[in-house]
């Protein structure tokens, strides 16, 4: 560097470490999955609790979810390929019945809300500047599915184009995904994203539990396997589980991540990346293997902004010892590249959420959430995932005491503790 | 499309091509080009039927959120609003006297919440638009794509009402209104039976139906007087649906999509056979065809334009292809047991030739040529030989019989492996449904599903097969159900034991009764698995004379 311009520079400097300053008084996150489908059938004896088709009953869920100490809402934009917005390019949730290729939802209130037609509000964008007025950081909870694992899930485009539906080993196509091989499909998934900026989030979560029955079974579509064959020189193994093949299919899951990065990136816009990974550790090819999550990879890339963990396999005889060791080996494999948020999971439908740890320790919720907030933070992590804020799943006294926690004592990320 | 070296080895076949293979149909003419007819109207025009008269064609258009209905001179010409309003106004179909319109409509008002109290419902309106519309039907479900019966007294329909899951059912109403009559409901997720259309002779209706969201829709013939007799007349292998009787009863026309094609299109099915010709429409989605009353043009939808408009072409010469039939020596049972009689003692002797003998342990019941199994009671076959199958196909039959439904896990069989201790199974689930499963190479349980719960007190045949591609499928009294699974290539070594009636380890009991039992090293062919042929089915219906 010339002498002139190192002058130039020093402010720079200044800036740098000021920012490292700023780091290192990182807030701990709370980041909270909203899932306002689950609000909907919530009733007390003068009926439903939450209209989840107006704003009124968006902004009753929002103050439930900011009892437990949110600072960055994961509201869900979407159950499969059903957008719950005014989505221009893809199906909206009350859609179903319009397209008789799909199975209608058949229950009573879940099948017949409708987040708002085109004359009323647009609830994805009414929730992001609400957000704001709250002091939330506003975020997606998008999962990686078509389908939810429901035929009136699959959206319109999807039925529109079934040249690029997911195929079988043997050629079956499969509706469930369009594969993100074919430059259209990746355009369509782009321009969801620019509906989800549009409207202004900050982050985008993309959930792999939630893959919607996709594996990489069903991708032996012809692009995915003529460039195998290319690759290669030989044919992809009809063994859908095998090695090679799956980190062939999850190249273009890698590809996706990419393209929403640049894309953001194009729009000036930032979008902070989060990728939810269940069963993650310990650490194993089992993402890679049913779901085409090489997270790893995108770790190494810098890809990805954050690494969610849904779940860790913990041993029941030791809960809080063995989640404590097996989330310490996602943060070693991270190594401070990027953010990593503990699960404080109120689902179980892992058998490793909050409810079997309640079971294996005999600790009441608010004992277990505590216990789980406290260790995630001393470990340096840089905030906790709460799946999903339900109504009072996370019991009144558990969000008090947590909201307690990360308004007071645990407010502040904490630096990695030094490995033994 | 894959080369799979064990599929191979397993099955040495023929195409053969059927003799209805260059069957045709239709005058021989240059191909017809499609005729716009609604393409100067703005928004999407859909869904169309044809008068019976020929003169007019009655349509849903969708402008703007709003769904309303339009009639237009199947001519061209000027269209004129039929329903319209705030209300969505949705698939519209004519009686036969031409005089009604019956569709499906709903009107958000309020929001569920608020006590929405009525969903997509049916209503009548005269064809003239002469007379507001009377509503038929009530309540929060969604009954949708309507039909005449021939003689123009019932309405069929297709409905969620009184489902407990995401299912669709057909249903029935009188012209003159009433309760709606169920005509067959399977209330499992995902399993529908959608666009009903009765056949010109009355006794057959076709439908769409999906069973599970693994599956395809596929056409479906239901008989009419006993609508719990159907027959699946396409394969679930690629998606069918929407059908339309042609007037002489011999065609179905539908949309449906097969690997290769480049759009939805529309395809005409020859009733008697299930063979298949694509009808070209040109460039685009071809979707909801409807037949001209004289049987010699088509009206359907196409997006060619970039929105959908109606189009109307005459039926060109159609070329059908049946789907290439597999022959090959059929596999041979490597356990075969028939619980036909007593044994005497606690061996059950192995019919297969392979020495796989049974021990019976408990006091099985032996009656009506059946042997009851119930808590504590199973067949054990130790170390069976042939069980061995690797990467390869293998198949499961057995007969049996359920008489109540509970909600317990219920082992038929189980191939205990020492990889996997539930290496494949037969069982009944907690939905009461029928699995059969096997497993990939890092055991991951994938599965075929029965359609519906077995019938109660009804004997049945249970087929199911693992293929060497990985893909699972269970054929339930012939019918092939519509949820398979793939990916399921474990490769089995020997055997360490096989279970009927209870789980490998001794629990999750089968209650109910076995006739038959069979394992196959080898893949039972459709044939083999499927019982009744569409003659057959037919030949009751007077379809097509």
């Amino acid at each position: 560097m010339k002498p002139c311009l190192a002058f130039l520079a020093l402010p720079a400097v200044l800036v740098g470490l000021s920012c490292a300053a700023a780091q290192a008084a990182e807030r701990f996150e709370v980041a909270s999955w909203v899932d306002h489908h689950d609000f909907a059938g919530v009733r007390d004896d003068k009926g439903y609790v939450f209209d989840c088709d107006r704003p009124e009953g968006w902004a009753k869920i929002l103050d439930h979810v900011q009892e437990v100490g949110t600072t960055l809402v994961l509201w869900r934009n979407c159950g499969g390929a059903n957008m719950r917005y005014q989505s221009l390019v893809e199906s909206h949730h009350h859609d179903p019945i319009l397209d008789k290729r799909r199975v209608p939802e058949t229950r009573v209130p879940w099948g017949w809300v409708r987040y708002g037609d085109a004359a009323e509000e647009d609830m994805l964008r009414w929730v992001v500047q609400e957000c704001g007025k709250r002091g939330l950081r506003p975020g997606v909870h998008w999962p990686f599915e078509e389908t939810h694992w429901e035929g009136w899930t699959i959206g319109g485009w999807n039925l529109e184009h079934p040249y690029f539906w997911g195929r079988t080993p043997d050629g079956q196509p499969w509706w469930g995904r369009a594969s993100l091989s074919f430059p259209e499909v990746m355009a369509h998934k782009l321009a969801l994203v620019d509906e989800l900026l549009d409207r202004g989030i900050e982050a985008l979560f993309i959930d792999f539990y939630r893959n919607g029955g996709w594996t990489p079974a069903y991708e032996y579509v012809e692009p995915v396997v003529a460039a195998y064959r290319a690759k290669y020189g030989a044919e992809p193994s009809s063994d859908s589980s095998d090695p090679c093949w799956c980190r062939h299919v999850g190249s273009y899951v890698t590809e996706f991540l990419r393209r929403i990065r640049k894309h953001a990136q194009a729009r000036g816009q930032n979008l902070e990346l989060m990728v939810g990974i269940p069963g993650i550790a310990p650490l194993s090819d089992e993402p890679l293997l049913t779901r085409g999550a090489d997270w790893q990879a995108w770790v190494d890339e810098g890809l990805v902004d954050a690494v969610v963990i849904n779940y860790v396999k913990w041993d029941p005889q030791d809960p809080f010892g063995s989640m404590r060791k097996l989330s310490r080996e996602v943060m070693d494999v991270v190594k401070g590249r990027c953010k990593v948020f503990w699960p404080v999971q109120a689902y179980d439908f892992s058998g490793f959420g909050m409810p079997s740890c309640q079971k294996a320790t005999g600790l009441s919720q608010p004992e277990v959430a505590e216990r789980l907030l406290r260790m995630a933070w001393e470990e340096g992590a840089h905030g906790i995932s709460l799946e999903c804020v339900d109504y009072n799943n996370y019991a009144a006294a558990t969000r008090e005491r947590m909201r307690a926690l990360v308004e007071g004592e645990c407010e502040w990320v904490q630096p990695v503790p030094p490995r033994g | 499309m894959l080369h799979v070296k064990s599929c191979v080895l397993a099955l040495t076949y023929l195409v053969l091509l059927s003799p209805a293979l260059l069957a045709t149909c239709g005058p021989a003419a240059a191909s017809p080009v499609p005729k716009p007819l609604t393409d100067k109207l703005p928004g999407a025009t859909i869904e169309a039927a044809w008068s019976p008269d020929g003169k007019t064609i009655v349509f849903q258009r969708e402008l703007k959120e709003d769904v309303d209905l339009y009639v237009i001179p199947a001519e061209g010409g000027e269209p004129r609003p039929l329903v319209t309003g705030p209300d969505l106004a949705i698939h519209p179909a004519g009686s036969p006297d031409g005089k009604w319109i019956v569709y499906s409509s709903v009107l958000f008002d309020k929001t569920v919440a608020q006590g929405l109290e009525n969903g997509y419902n049916l209503h009548l309106v005269r064809a003239s638009g002469r007379s507001m519309p009377r509503r038929l039907t009530a309540g929060l479900h969604r009954d949708y794509t309507p039909c005449f019966s021939r003689d123009g007294a019932f309405i069929y329909f297709s409905s969620t009402r009184g489902a407990k899951q995401n299912s669709v059912g057909l249903y029935r109403i009188s012209v003159e209104g009433g309760e709606p009559e169920c005509i067959l409901h399977r209330d499992a997720t995902d399993v529908a039976l959608v666009g009903p259309d009765v056949a010109p002779n009355g006794h057959v209706l076709a439908c769409g139906f999906i069973a599970g969201f693994r599956g395809n829709w596929s056409l479906r013939l239901v008989k009419t007087s006993a609508p719990h007799d159907e027959y699946p007349l396409t394969e679930t292998s690629y998606p069918m649906y929407g059908p339309r009787w042609s007037p002489d009863g011999r065609l179905i026309a539908c949309t449906g999509y097969r690997p290769g094609d480049n759009s939805w299109g529309l395809y005409v099915v020859e009733a008697r056979t299930g063979a298949l010709a694509r009808v070209d429409t040109g460039p685009g989605n071809s979707r909801s065809p409807a037949w001209s009353p004289d049987g010699k043009r088509l009206v359907f939808e196409n997006n060619r334009t970039g929105e959908y408009k109606l189009y109307v072409m005459d039926l060109p010469r159609l070329r059908f292809t049946e789907e290439p039939k597999l022959v090959w020596a059929p596999p041979q049972p490597v356990v075969k047991f028939s619980f036909a009689s007593d044994p005497g003692g606690d061996t059950l002797p192995d019919l297969s030739g392979r020495g796989n003998d049974g021990k019976i342990v408990g006091k099985l019941l032996w009656q009506d040529g059946g042997a009851v199994f119930g808590d504590g009671q199973y067949v054990q076959i130790p170390k069976p030989k042939g069980c061995d199958f690797g990467t390869g196909g293998f198949s499961v039959r057995t007969v049996l019989r359920v008489d109540r439904h509970t909600d317990q896990l219920r082992l038929v069989t189980v191939g205990d492996y020492p990889i996997h201790h539930l290496g494949w199974q037969i069982h009944l689930s907690t939905d009461n449904h029928l699995w059969f499963n096997s497993r990939t190479p890092t055991g991951e349980y994938t599965a075929a599903r029965s359609d519906s719960p077995p019938p109660l007190g009804k004997k049945i045949t249970v087929v199911g097969i693992r293929y060497p591609s990985g893909k699972v499928e269970m054929f339930v009294d012939g019918v092939r159900q519509s949820q398979s699974g793939a990916g399921a290539t474990m490769s089995y070594p020997a055997a360490t034991q096989i279970r009927i009636g209870t789980q490998y380890s001794g629990g999750s009991p089968f209650v109910g009764t076995l006739y038959e039992y069979e394992v196959y090293s080898g893949i039972l062919s459709t044939a083999e698995a499927r019982r009744t042929s569409l003659q057959d089915f037919l030949s009751e219906g007077d379809v097509g004379e």
